[in-house]
């Protein structure tokens, strides 16, 4: 298509300034005002003092907050009509959990805007402008298009702006980029998409050495950089396969719960009972069905899963976090650092055409050329600078080589370009000077004229090839060869530069020598793999779980990488690893077909690839866990499921937008962390069923109640002693129990498979529930009737003996939860094979149970509270066979299923 | 058919910067010509006005472009005064700026630019320029569907007055779910909607790919679930880094109905890149 129409980066400089209606003199006063109205301040928030009341409001929508809500409104209401009953302060009690629910989801969602605060570091306050031909400093936030920047060294880019003057202007992009190496910024045209030009300033970023003017052309959340600002800000985790799951339990729960209460409400009024009684017998109704301490427990359970990974290195902010790394399907990981151990050395110097080793002595000569396209300095903690420079540092230290002659020998050092890749140096040595240029084969070749051949290099001479098409390509081989075995490869080329050849520091041009090089050597560094890693990627491979690696190395080195770690397996064709080039060109259906055939290995990528191969994978329902440390990765942290930022290499940014931070930044910790997350979310299933099984004796009351003229056996207040007082400590004990050895071994759960199962509501309510609710009424009723009690009689609230039976009902059921506790530790084995003794709070939880179960009787305090009475001893011993009832019933279950499994088996075997 | 572009232009900065547009869409519609429009309000001073028209006039030249001036007193309004100035018809396309006088207002409710939305007398663009540089030719374009029958067929007409310079096409597909029930969908339900969404995106896409023989275009679809089109919008336009967000207004969606007026509003508001609204007769 025609390309008629130019951008800003493909401008002269001198007519950069007529198209943003600007002026080498800048704007006026006037223009300024009329621009602010126009775009607004240079902010990268939006002003919204609506924010924080609608994301507070927002915590009021969820089913569970808002049955809390409800309830508490009836409750008062009751007390209103009745007030005798002290509903009041079961409806404050109701009122004040959701209230703090709210609140408390409120605060972790405030404490993401954290990220938003780390970004802001990243812009200066105060920028010099040119503005009516002055000179002045301003508030950065009132910079506006078309305003004259003028940088100096060290200053933070304000906006995103167009070089019209660069004397020597390097600029660290890295917040943007990620690229750790500063670039060299010029004023000429560049052909370029904009966010690639060398002739932008870019906001966010800051000046490392030089000066020069721009033209800034686009401010606030319109920059590059806002708008990683903006999607840091604007992405909102989707919820966790947990809460997803957790919002469809409650919502059924609540449905059953208050069609029940309703169903039960209109059958009383229609039988003639007073309005107060149905109210008050639909709370109970209502209450009973709703497991009120289970929400509690689940976020007591996540937050000692939380503490368990902290031991393992894995530090969560974010408590959803703890089960949905159990959930996860792939990991997306970064290669330095993660999978390696990020300490780059030197393991080969070879000859570029035939790509055998040089000799100890050609060695420390080419490393010394190569110290001269180098900057390394000495620091308190050792040598600092580039890794790569450091690791040629330390190479020419471990032959024995005078680093300090080396560095002194190097006369003049040309920086780093991440455009050119490479860097370039000028070497004095025994009166001769040497170019020398360290960086990538494919930014070298262009530049070569011959190729070493034989031993020797520069000074000390050597047969030199001629660089044709045949040796360059033999080059290329060699190193390829060196890549594919996982070896980052830099070439290393000089020229000597003729003694009448004049310079000055200052005007130097690079590419005044950047031809008739000569290609000496190929230096291979490894940075070698975490020796725990390939256990760990094992590990997610007998898991179900995918791991991809997404790197900015050449894809030789990433596919040798993938291959030592067992990602791919050894030998796989370069096929199956994608560049960053193609990526970009790649549709998202485009993408998922590349995933779907197999493709694990991202290699040449950029940081902002990593969100379009989040957004394939979550196309394809996976649930994705994403590692990233740059600013820049910010956003493919929050779009992930689980965000993972690196805690020794990563910048504030990441670690805010992240949901958990990897602090030792290894691999393995990933793997140790999606096994605890599997555990909790195991232990969180055990602990569920736990808790609706009493449900069963709570609700039975009611119904017999409502349909029969019988004493109610459990009022509402008893009802939440179990549910928020003595079902909490075991239901933690559960969540503490070992992961199992089947854990890691089998497949991630399908998205979708809830925590509320059909099987699970049966074995709750239909059988132990029942169980439970027949023995403890059965035991109520026995009292009732031994006590005097006739079919139809009505008994007051505080009569002795229907205070006993309550009594005693209340405390068969808090007996019985010990053998269901036990139980539920296993879903095929009796759970007393493991030991009680193993288990500190299970066993807390059982002593509470049978004292609790005690002091409901026996102890006057608690009797009160209750409106329960004592029972002969012999009667509280038939409530202690409840416990061998429920276990043994439960354990029988297991056995035929185990035999019922096994004979299946058989069959298809 | 030729067509016939005008700019309303009101002198103001935002203007100079639509121009741009302007030109550019003139360059590519066949008879390269461009009619600026103007309307002597006094809200800028007739030295000012003919300063600024001549710099347009520059740029024209530049880019080869003709462009008629017509300078018009002000009768009765600024709208009715461009509605007498502008044939109507579909073969008359009027680009103008989201925010010609209403200060204050919000982006577009009660401009001159709503007004001649919602009149449908002509086709209409109306832009908002957030980024200059530029230079009204934006190369990344992301127009968010909104499932209508028709599909892309309004779109496609403004489509390719911008194409020569896009190299990437981005559409979007929302599939809007009402807030409390979109945190309690099922995986099925989801799917289903993902799988319709993406339906209507691969009829799309096929019927662009076989009207347009450009083929280097990189054109791509996706369908997201969300209860908030705007947020989304806004998110995919920072994520996709698009130059331009380009979006077909109804009256449905036009600010002139209170209910619906903040959706439109909240993207000019928030929008990280230029944005188009576009009616076609």
């Amino acid at each position: 298509m025609n390309k008629g129409s130019l951008q800003i980066q493909q401008l002269a400089p001198e007519r950069v300034y007529a198209v943003l209606n600007s002026r080498a003199q800048g704007l006026n006063t006037a223009e300024v005002e009329e621009r602010l109205l126009q775009v607004g301040p240079n902010s990268l928030e939006m002003a919204d003092p609506w924010k924080l009341v609608r994301n507070f409001s927002k915590q009021f929508t969820n089913f569970f907050t808002i049955l809390l809500m409800v309830s508490a409104a009836i409750c008062f209401v009751a007390h209103g009509l009745n007030p005798g009953e002290s509903m009041n302060i079961l409806g404050w009690a109701l009122a004040v959990v959701a209230l703090l629910n709210a609140f408390f989801s409120f605060i972790q969602e405030y404490r993401a805007e954290r990220a938003m605060e780390a970004l802001k570091k990243f812009l200066p306050q105060l920028v010099e402008v040119e503005r009516d031909g002055q000179l002045s400093k301003i508030a950065a936030e009132n910079i506006v298009p078309g305003d004259v920047l003028l940088l100096a060294e060290g200053d933070k880019i304000p906006a995103d702006a167009r070089i019209v003057v660069a004397e020597g202007l390097l600029v660290n992009n890295a917040p943007l980029t990620g690229e750790a190496n500063p670039c060299s910024l010029y004023h000429e045209p560049c052909a370029k998409r904009l966010a690639e030009c060398d002739n932008v300033a870019f906001a966010g970023c800051s000046v490392v050495r030089g000066s020069g003017r721009a033209v800034v052309f686009a401010t606030g959340l319109r920059t590059e950089f806002g708008k990683v600002a903006h999607l840091s800000q604007a992405i909102t985790r989707e919820a966790s396969p947990l809460e997803r799951e957790t919002a469809h339990m409650v919502r059924v729960l609540t449905i059953i719960a208050v069609l029940m209460g309703l169903g039960f409400f209109f059958y009383g009024v229609s039988r003639g009972r007073p309005l107060w009684v149905n109210l008050v017998f639909m709370m109970g109704i209502i209450v009973a069905n709703v497991p009120e301490g289970l929400l509690p427990t689940f976020t007591l359970s996540l937050a000692m899963g939380s503490l368990r990974m902290a031991r393992k290195n894995v530090l969560v902010k974010s408590l959803s976090a703890v089960e949905a790394l159990g959930a996860i399907h792939v990991i997306c990981s970064d290669k330095t650092g993660t999978l390696t151990e990020n300490l780059l050395t030197i393991t080969e110097l070879v000859k570029p055409q035939s790509g055998e080793a040089w000799g100890d002595d050609d060695k420390l000569h080419l490393l010394e050329l190569a110290l001269a396209a180098s900057e390394v300095h000495e620091a308190d903690q050792g040598l600092s600078g580039d890794p790569l420079d450091v690791a040629v540092a330390l190479k020419i230290r471990g032959l024995d080589g005078d680093l300090a002659a080396a560095q002194a020998a190097a006369s003049h050092h040309f920086v780093f370009d991440v455009e050119k890749r490479r860097s370039a140096g000028i070497l004095e040595k025994d009166g001769q000077r040497f170019f020398v240029v360290k960086g990538a084969f494919e930014a070298i070749s262009p530049m070569l004229s011959g190729i070493t051949s034989q031993t020797g290099a520069g000074a000390q001479g050597g047969k030199v090839d001629r660089a044709d098409q045949s040796a360059l390509a033999g080059a290329e081989e060699v190193m390829r060869a060196m890549a594919g075995r996982g070896l980052r490869v830099i070439a290393l080329a000089w020229k000597e530069l003729a003694a009448d050849e004049q310079f000055r520091a200052g005007e130097m041009e690079q590419a005044k020598f950047e031809e008739g090089l000569t290609l000496a050597c190929f230096i291979g560094i490894e940075d070698p793999l975490r020796p725990e890693v390939r256990g760990a990627v094992a590990k997610c491979h007998k898991a179900g779980i995918e791991v991809i690696l997404i790197t900015g190395d050449h894809p030789d080195t990433a596919l040798a990488i993938a291959g030592k770690s067992g990602i791919v397996p050894i030998g796989e064709s370069e096929a199956q690893v994608i560049t960053g080039d193609v990526l970009a060109g790649l549709t998202e259906a485009g993408l998922v077909a590349h995933l779907e055939q197999g493709v694990r290995v991202f290699a040449r990528t950029t940081p902002e690839q990593k969100m379009k191969i989040i957004t394939a994978l979550k196309s394809m329902e996976k649930i994705v866990a994403m590692t990233g440390d740059g600013v820049n990765d910010a956003p493919a942290l929050k779009a992930a499921d689980v965000g993972i930022a690196m805690g020794r290499q990563g910048t504030d940014v990441a670690r805010e937008s992240a949901q958990i931070i990897l602090l030792d930044d290894n691999f393995a910790s990933i793997v140790a962390g999606i096994e605890e997350g599997r555990t909790v979310f195991d232990n969180i299933k055990k602990f569920t069923n736990y808790v609706l099984v009493s449900n069963g004796p709570e609700i039975l009351p009611y119904l017999l109640y409502i349909l029969f003229p019988v004493p109610l056996a459990l009022n509402v207040i008893q009802i939440l002693s179990i549910d928020l007082g003595t079902d909490i400590i075991p239901s933690m004990g559960l969540g503490q129990e070992p992961p199992d050895q089947e854990t890691m071994n089998r497949p991630p759960r399908a998205q979708g498979q809830g925590l509320l199962t059909p099987a699970l509501i049966c074995h709750s309510y239909l059988f132990l529930g029942l169980l439970e609710g027949l023995w403890s009424l059965g035991l109520f009723f026995y009292v009732l009737i031994a006590g005097g009690w006739q079919y139809g009689d009505e008994l007051a609230s505080h009569d002795p003996l229907y205070r006993s039976a309550m009594g005693i009902a209340l405390a068969t059921i808090l007996l019985m939860q010990i053998g269901n506790l036990l139980g539920r530790r296993f879903a095929r084995r009796s759970g007393l094979d493991r030991g009680i003794f193993s288990n500190r709070l299970l066993l807390l939880g059982i002593v509470i149970q049978v004292i609790f179960s005690w002091a409901t009787l026996y102890f006057p305090p608690l009797q009160r509270v209750l409106n329960t009475g004592p029972v002969p001893l012999p009667v509280y011993f038939l409530a202690w066979f409840g416990i061998a009832l429920i276990f043994g019933a439960d354990y029988l279950r297991k056995r035929m299923l185990v035999r019922r499994e096994s004979r299946q088996c058989d069959e298809t075997s | 058919m030729s067509l016939n572009i005008y700019l309303a232009y009101d002198g103001s900065i935002n203007a100079d910067w639509v121009a741009r547009y302007a030109l550019n869409m003139a360059l590519h519609a066949g008879n390269r010509q461009l009619c600026l429009v103007h309307i002597e309000d006094g809200t800028y001073s007739q030295e000012s006005i003919a300063a600024k028209i001549t710099a347009v006039e520059d740029e024209a030249r530049a880019l080869g472009v003709g462009l008629d001036q017509l300078i018009l007193p002000l009768v009765n309004n600024v709208t009715s005064s461009l509605l007498a100035a502008i044939p109507l018809g579909a073969d008359s396309l009027c680009v103008c700026g989201a925010r010609m006088t209403s200060r204050g207002k919000g982006f577009l409710a009660g401009t001159i630019s709503e007004s001649l939305l919602r009149r449908k007398l002509f086709d209409v663009m109306a832009i908002r320029v957030v980024k200059p540089g530029l230079l009204g030719a934006p190369q990344d374009l992301l127009f968010p569907l909104s499932g209508h029958p028709q599909g892309f067929r309004a779109a496609m007409f403004f489509f390719r007055l911008l194409a020569a310079e896009v190299d990437c096409l981005h559409l979007l597909r929302i599939m809007e779910v009402s807030s409390f029930w979109f945190q309690y969908m099922s995986v099925a339900k989801s799917r289903a909607l993902r799988l319709e969404g993406m339906n209507y995106i691969n009829d799309i896409l096929a019927d662009i790919r076989q009207q347009l023989s450009d083929t280097t275009l990189h054109i791509d679809g996706k369908v997201i679930l969300s209860d908030d089109w705007v947020k989304e919008i806004l998110i995919q336009a920072s994520k996709l880094k698009t130059q331009m967000i380009i979006m077909g207004a109804s009256d449905r969606n036009l600010p002139s109905r209170y209910f619906y007026g903040n959706k439109l509003e909240q993207i000019l508001r928030e929008t990280p890149c230029d944005v188009g609204i576009y009616r076609k007769i």
